[in-house]
């Protein structure tokens, strides 16, 4: 059963706001420069695709009336909600969840404590997805899902199942992931990090920019959007998960575990691959992810030209938030029929060979989107998505 | 047509042994994981495995174990690896993992983190040391939800077999706060990996299965749904017992847990002729 994306708030290098997100992705502008919130002295980067100060992420959370939160990540959480919440009200419910994907959630909570000679106390991972319940009331399942890169699509997943099973009405979901020096510096000792920005699938890239962000999406049953009056931005059909067991770094090379959890969403949803007109890719700009993202998109479309396109150049990797990042920016432009071009992207590589959307944005009728993820330890995630009009 | 999910098998490790598919008889004290010196021995099992974080290491030597015991059962066909899922419940995370990286940084520079430690700072990392090792295929993900976060993984596990969008699923709670001889998080003062297989139930096994499974969040609420603030040591544990209990003897049992930030989660497991 189909699930609909009936709003969407982001917070992202960007700034405030699906608005600032999508024009700037469809004009391919990048938001990854200097890092100003730490010292990135005597690493291999210094560069970031960071979010509006923490000032600001709780002036934007303001109308949620809850008290500001203690941790980035929350305060980005809050801060993408405020936009995706605008307009309606809340009363408390078991049958609305609230589903968070994130790696670190809360992180700085522990390190705080740990400078300080103490030990957390705090559930770290579920904090974000507390305050998001707590502002809105929920009483349903309040979940938070880490699956590496994949975190926040795989919480789309869950959302997807709990609507599905008819355990919930509606679903708050989303994913969060705040730039901490701990995982910056995390990178740098993995020698992942690019000196220039990340410009995925091209010819000269050198490996990845980190960003920070948040995604929420509300997600509800057709019946439960149509009685309401809300119109769909994008249907979620289907949702499918893989693991390569191959590496906890490097993804499968031939693309099988990815190529699995395509198949796997497209099987939930009741269509092939010929029916897919665009593929978002997660397109990290690593050698590693992109050619395997290469070859997976040939063997998954039997070598048909369907349209790449990859964020990441423009808003950075924001890790377990870039799963809901990516399917934000699919809905957005799904609906608008535009496909938003590769940023930094400027002679693809011959190895990597894909059909990426190049220059500028173009128009597109395409009615069926396939977005996918692909983490650490092997972890593949796949949603696809229809512009509603499709099946009106 | 419905999918009756069930509890193929389990395997509890705590720091005062480890149970297969036995009635835990005692719950131990405040502290690491009991020494497993009969377990299995990661090269023989893992010959793959490059440095791998002892959390890693306990979870690749548990699960062999459980999917070992579940495939030895007579009667019905081995488990095909392709299709089983791991969503294992965890408050604590990574946050041994995490305190390690953090304590290296402190002591060698911010330019000389631990690569290999790095890696397991991610919640999951431990988790696909199970499928490089025990050739899994399916979906991965931890799921937290408070300190019943492995209960709450059961219910999703058996709403996932129920609904025919999994085969089988590892799940339970994996909570590892230990680095050496400190600790590295306050919330739980026990370690704990507890193990269970749900999979679709075959009709003639005497596998408990899982009736029923809710869960929710009711922060202001929680009285009337609360029996105490539930750890996840005592939940599993008393889980695996009446798994044992059901397997033999027709009955059911309810299993309420929630934790003090408003978490909770409701299974019911029942004998397979129970009606």
């Amino acid at each position: 059963m189909p699930a609909a994306i009936t709003a969407i708030g982001a917070v992202s290098g960007h700034g405030m706001g699906c608005g600032r997100l999508l024009r700037a992705v469809l004009e391919g502008r990048s938001a990854i420069r200097k890092v100003t919130r730490f010292s990135c002295q005597d690493l291999c980067s210094s560069i970031a695709a960071e979010a509006p100060s923490d000032a600001e992420l709780v002036d934007a959370a303001a109308d949620l009336c809850q008290p500001p939160a203690s941790d980035r990540s929350s305060r980005l959480l809050l801060a993408a909600a405020s936009e995706a919440l605008q307009g309606r009200s809340w009363s408390a419910s078991r049958r609305r969840a609230v589903l968070v994907g994130t790696t670190k959630g809360a992180l700085e909570l522990a390190t705080d404590r740990w400078a300080l000679g103490e030990m957390p106390g705090e559930d770290i991972l579920g904090v974000p997805a507390r305050s998001v319940a707590l502002a809105t009331r929920t009483l349903g399942p309040v979940l938070t899902l880490s699956a590496a890169c994949a975190s926040s699509a795989v919480a789309i997943g869950e959302a997807l199942a709990l609507i599905e099973e008819g355990l919930c009405d509606e679903a708050i979901v989303g994913g969060t992931e705040a730039l901490h020096p701990f995982v910056y510096r995390g990178f740098h000792a993995l020698k992942a990090l690019s000196a220039s920005p990340a410009a995925p699938f091209d010819a000269g890239r050198c490996g990845l920019s980190l960003g920070e962000g948040a995604v929420v999406l509300v997600m509800e049953a057709l019946e439960h959007a149509e009685g309401a009056q809300r119109a769909p931005i994008a249907i979620v059909e289907g949702f499918g998960s893989s693991t390569d067991g191959f590496d906890q770094l490097a993804p499968e090379p031939t693309g099988a575990g990815l190529v699995r959890a395509c198949r796997r969403a497209m099987e939930r949803a009741g269509v092939d691959a010929t029916a897919v007109d665009r593929y978002h890719a997660h397109g990290t700009a690593t050698v590693h992810n992109d050619r395997m993202e290469a070859t997976a998109h040939t063997t998954l479309f039997s070598g048909r030209p369907v349209p790449v396109c990859a964020v990441k150049g423009s808003v950075g990797h924001t890790l377990g938030a870039s799963g809901a990042l990516d399917v934000a920016v699919c809905a957005l432009t799904l609906q608008r029929q535009v496909l938003p071009p590769v940023a930094n992207l400027r002679e693809v590589d011959s190895l990597a060979h894909v059909p990426a959307v190049i220059g500028g944005a173009r128009s597109d009728r395409g009615r069926l989107a396939l977005t996918v993820s692909a983490g650490f330890g092997g972890i593949n995630a796949a949603l696809l998505l229809r512009n509603p009009k499709a099946i009106q | 047509m419905t999918i009756q999910p069930a509890l193929s098998s389990f395997a509890v490790w705590t720091s005062a042994g480890v149970w297969i598919n036995a009635a835990p008889t005692a719950e131990g004290g405040v502290g690491s994981l009991h020494p497993w010196s009969e377990g299995p021995v990661l090269s023989a099992i893992h010959p793959r495995a490059r440095l791998p974080h002892a959390l890693a290491v306990a979870l690749v030597q548990l699960a062999h174990a459980l999917l070992s015991a579940r495939d030895t059962v007579g009667g019905v066909p081995i488990l095909n690896r392709e299709e089983v899922n791991l969503l294992l419940g965890t408050v604590t995370g990574s946050i041994a993992a995490d305190f390690e990286f953090w304590s290296g940084v402190q002591k060698r520079g911010a330019a000389f983190g631990s690569p290999s430690t790095f890696v397991y700072t991610l919640p999951t990392a431990a988790l696909a040391e199970i499928a490089l090792a025990l050739g899994i295929r399916g979906s991965l993900a931890t799921i937290t939800a408070g300190t019943i976060s492995g209960l709450v993984s059961i219910a999703r596990s058996a709403s996932r077999v129920a609904s025919g969008r999994a085969r089988a699923c590892i799940c339970g709670g994996v909570e590892f706060a230990r680095v050496g001889d400190r600790r590295s998080g306050a919330l739980l003062e026990q370690d704990v990996i507890a193990l269970f297989l749900v999979e679709a139930h075959p009709g003639f096994m005497h596998w408990p299965t899982i009736r029923d499974w809710q869960s929710g969040f009711a922060p202001e609420d929680g009285a009337s749904h609360r029996v105490s603030d539930s750890l996840p040591l005592s939940t599993l544990s008393a889980l695996a017992s009446a798994a044992v209990r059901l397997g033999s003897s027709s009955g059911a049992e309810d299993f309420f847990a929630s934790s003090s930030d408003g978490h909770w989660a409701k299974i019911t497991l029942a004998s397979p002729q129970h009606r």
